[in-house]
């Protein structure tokens, strides 16, 4: 049997990393692969490798026998702990496709406790290799692979036992009242021991400190020797010592030890033959709903506030792109509304701020703090509202069914979050103005912001920049689906954070490319006016109406070639990608 | 002749495959069309290029006199598509699913054309209900209420009693053929060849993308029985997909 588990749980893993490796013939996933590839690099190793003497300390304090005593410490609490987790049904965590061909087999329950132990392993072997490669503790993961192992089995055999602790009639509070029984009486014989240690003074200077140091590590060390802690820690110093050993006869003797104590886990765990199969199917589905749920808030359409009123009333006629605009606003009071809550509580409590300093500075800090915010907020915003295209790709078949034209749906798609992000970058704008009037500087150019040329200004030329950057987010699903929107097997790793950086990049660069002709007119536009209209009503307009004439003829030939993009879209090539 | 579908030499291409090859038929107001074939066999991509979901590679589309290529919305506003799988949006009730699609339609008393529908499709209760609250049956429900709010002249169904309860299938078929009645044109699709028996005037049966055999149920039972009366829509089917036979 255990040669059957074993090669299913190899099979398993072999097979998800073939899977994902075939995935890398497609472009999307090959380039993810290696910009996710290269960041890793750069952040990881190759950062790693720039600093060898801040490696080698880790590395000596990895070594050093203080930090093993803190994990024992931290490992024992664990152990303790578990024992006062209030969930005592036993289930245990199986893929829907194991409860279906294990649960009717032939097999005891002891052959289901152990498969769940070995289909673990590659898994755990492969988080292991990892974590010794970022930590640089290369030759080491068998160690931290064995006791991550034994750890999971301690907690299964823990999960078995309070369910049969219940059978008993031994609820949630009297196992907590026992565990927080025996961490008191632990705490009060580690307090005794601490009292022999004597008191630990501050030190004036760096001499001292270092002196300090040493002498207080020597002081923790013989703490931690002290017959009564070291008997404490005895069984969890062996799991410590086996991820972070010393010496090569350390890792030894603790692997074993670890591995002994991992049999004997198991052979407990299974001795409860606590009927687990019901409860399992329970955290199976309760796992399916959290991952359902988790996918639904990554993409945006997690709904948060179910009974969040439509703004307006939708009337049975008229312009179809209302009723785009109706339904997108209800996503956005359903689904985002979070962010308007946050945005509008942090605005009001800097204002509040603001009026309680009841000084110029203060005013001016704060005035000058929500400039800026309305300076990121064309970039920052059509990213929090995503009730758009970008929400309902994954309806694109209903979508395109629809009467109405590809131009006219993607504006309409576009205009609901538009006015969101324009109504609140208003307020940050005006505020700002405001609060630096009250200010009353002298400084020309924030004389220049604490008028209300100004706040006109930033409005006509940020709604503009704001559709241009949503019809960029928007275009990303209707050019690229495959990356837009993810399917229930989508990558991760490296290549997620690739893909999820070349967007980035892509987007940026986008943006640049669409907001440099208004910056080009805008510049010559703006000096004009400040030339020859300074003061006067004209100024505006002429600072700022060719920009903003470049911004909205490139948002309208964008709409219209992303809405003949959109028409011509063929779904079929996308349709599995996009199930829900 | 009065036809709300109009399908003529429609070809599907993906790169080398040939998903759906110089596909023709017609569907007459008031006529049930009943598309079936083996999996695979371009079902779902005839219906999708007639919803106007996927561009064809070829071929022409009338939807009620109206060319899909180049009237692609007057087109649409005509027809229904009902997915196999039911696409709803996340955060819309199921009232305001009917509002929103009334308005795209511009359905006007809504309001008075949706009780009747919420009560046909026994989803009165769930009138404020959000989709996550649904049974799968239940959003198949809504997702076909939603599809025959505007009243269309087209109604296209991909495989339409899918999780549906056996009252739903009874409910559901009694819809289809008052729709038919009241003079709309059908087609749909399903592996479930009693209810293409029951519900369907014509058959037309594709095969690698491929009109194999098309007519009335009668005239292909009559064509393949050799004298016997009790063949199924069933075996003519097991037979025609089996001996690939021309089209007819």
């Amino acid at each position: 049997m255990i040669g059957t588990f074993v090669t299913v749980a190899l099979l398993s893993f072999k097979n998800r990393i073939l899977q994902r490796l075939r995935k890398l013939r497609e472009p999307r996933y090959l380039i993810g692969a290696v910009a996710g590839a290269a960041y890793f690099w750069f952040f990881f190793f190759r950062r790693a490798q720039n600093s060898g003497v801040a490696l080698a300390r880790i590395r000596d304090l990895s070594f050093n026998t203080v930090i093993v005593d803190f994990a024992s410490v931290i490992v024992l609490l664990m152990m303790i702990t578990a024992w006062a987790l209030p969930r005592d049904s036993g289930g245990l965590d199986f893929s829907e496709a194991e409860i279906a061909f294990l649960f009717p087999a032939p097999l005891r329950r002891r052959d289901l406790l152990l498969y769940k132990i070995l289909r673990a392993q590659p898994q755990a072997f492969f988080s292991a290799v990892m974590l010794t490669i970022i930590g640089t503790r290369q030759g080491y993961f068998i160690g931290t692979w064995i006791a991550f192992s034994v750890m999971s089995v301690y907690f299964t055999m823990v999960s078995q036992g309070r369910a049969r602790l219940r059978l008993f009639h031994i609820g949630f509070l009297p196992r907590l009242g026992v565990v927080a029984l025996i961490i008191g009486g632990l705490y009060a014989l580690v307090l005794k021991q601490v009292h022999t240690l004597g008191a630990i003074t501050i030190p004036a200077d760096y001499q001292q400190t270092v002196k300090a140091g040493v002498s207080s590590r020597a002081a923790i060390e013989a703490f931690f020797h002290k017959p009564v802690v070291a008997a404490i820690l005895f069984i969890p110093k062996f799991f410590a010592s086996a991820a972070l050993p010393g010496t090569l006869s350390t890792l030894a003797i603790s692997v074993l030890v670890v591995a002994a104590l991992g049999v004997i886990f198991f052979f407990i765990a299974a001795a409860l033959n606590v009927s687990f199969e019901e409860a399992s199917i329970a955290t199976s589905q309760r796992r399916a709903v959290r991952r359902e749920r988790m996918h639904n808030q990554r993409i945006g359409s997690s709904v948060t506030f179910r009974r969040a009123p439509a703004l307006f009333k939708l009337g049975e006629t008229g312009p179809v792109e209302v009723a785009i605009i109706w339904k997108n606003l209800i996503a956005l009071m359903r689904n985002s509304v979070t962010w308007v809550v946050i945005l509008a509580a942090t605005m009001a409590l800097l204002l509040g701020l603001a009026m309680w300093t009841h000084e110029a500075a203060g005013y001016l800090m704060i005035g000058t703090g929500l400039l800026f915010l309305a300076g990121f907020f064309p970039l920052l915003g059509p990213n929090m509202f995503a009730n758009d295209l970008r929400l309902d790709m994954p309806r694109l078949e209903v979508l395109k069914s629809y009467p109405i034209s590809g131009e006219r749906l993607v504006a309409a798609e576009i205009a609901a979050p538009l006015a969101v992000v324009s109504i609140l970058e208003m307020m940050f704008a005006s505020s700002a103005s405001v609060l630096i009037a009250m200010a009353e500087q002298t400084n020309r150019w924030l004389r220049m912001v604490a008028t209300p040329q100004f706040i006109v200004t930033v409005l006509l030329l940020t709604i503009p920049v704001c559709a241009i950057q949503l019809l960029i987010r928007n275009a990303v699903p209707v050019l690229f689906p495959g990356w837009a929107v993810r399917s229930k097997d989508e990558p991760r790793g490296f290549v997620m954070t690739g893909q999820r950086l070349v967007t980035l990049a892509g987007n940026i660069l986008v943006l640049v490319v669409a907001l440099l002709p208004a910056a080009i007119v805008f510049a010559p536009s703006l000096w004009l006016a400040y030339k020859f209209f300074s003061g006067n009503a004209a100024f505006v307009a002429v600072a700022t109406m060719p920009a903003v004439a470049v911004l909205v003829a490139e948002f309208w030939f964008g709409v219209k070639a992303l809405g003949a993009q959109f028409e011509s879209l063929d779904v079929s090539n996308e349709m599995d990608v996009m199930a829900t | 002749m009065d036809y709300g579908i109009e399908v003529s030499g429609l070809t599907k291409r993906y790169d080398s495959l040939v998903a759906v090859k110089d596909l023709s038929f017609a569907v007459k107001r008031g006529e049930v069309l009943g598309l079936v074939g083996p999996n695979g066999a371009g079902k779902t991509t005839t219906l999708r290029a007639i919803a106007g979901i996927h561009p064809p590679s070829d071929g022409t589309i009338r939807i009620c006199g109206f060319d899909l290529r180049n009237d692609p919305v007057d087109a649409k506003r005509h027809l229904a598509f009902m997915p196999d799988e039911p696409r709803l949006f996340d955060y819309l009730t199921v009232e305001e699913h009917l509002q929103f699609v009334g308005r795209l339609y511009q359905v006007t008393g809504v309001r008075e054309k949706m009780d009747p529908l919420l009560n046909e499709f026994e989803l009165t209760d769930k009138r404020k209900a959000l989709p996550a609250e649904l049974s799968r049956g239940m959003k198949q429900k809504l997702m076909i209420a939603c599809g025959f709010i505007h009243e269309p002249d087209v109604l296209i169904f991909d495989e339409p009693l899918t999780g549906l309860d056996p009252l739903g299938i009874r409910r559901m078929k009694e819809s289809i053929v008052r729709r038919s009645q009241a003079g709309a044109s059908v087609i749909l699709s399903s592996h479930l060849l009693h209810l293409v028996e029951e519900l369907c005037d014509t058959v037309a049966v594709i095969r690698n993308g491929t009109r194999i055999a098309y007519d009335t149920i009668d005239n292909l039972k009559f064509a393949l029985a050799k004298g016997r009366s009790d063949l199924s829509l069933e075996e003519a089917f097991l037979r025609i997909t089996a001996e690939e036979t021309p089209a007819t």
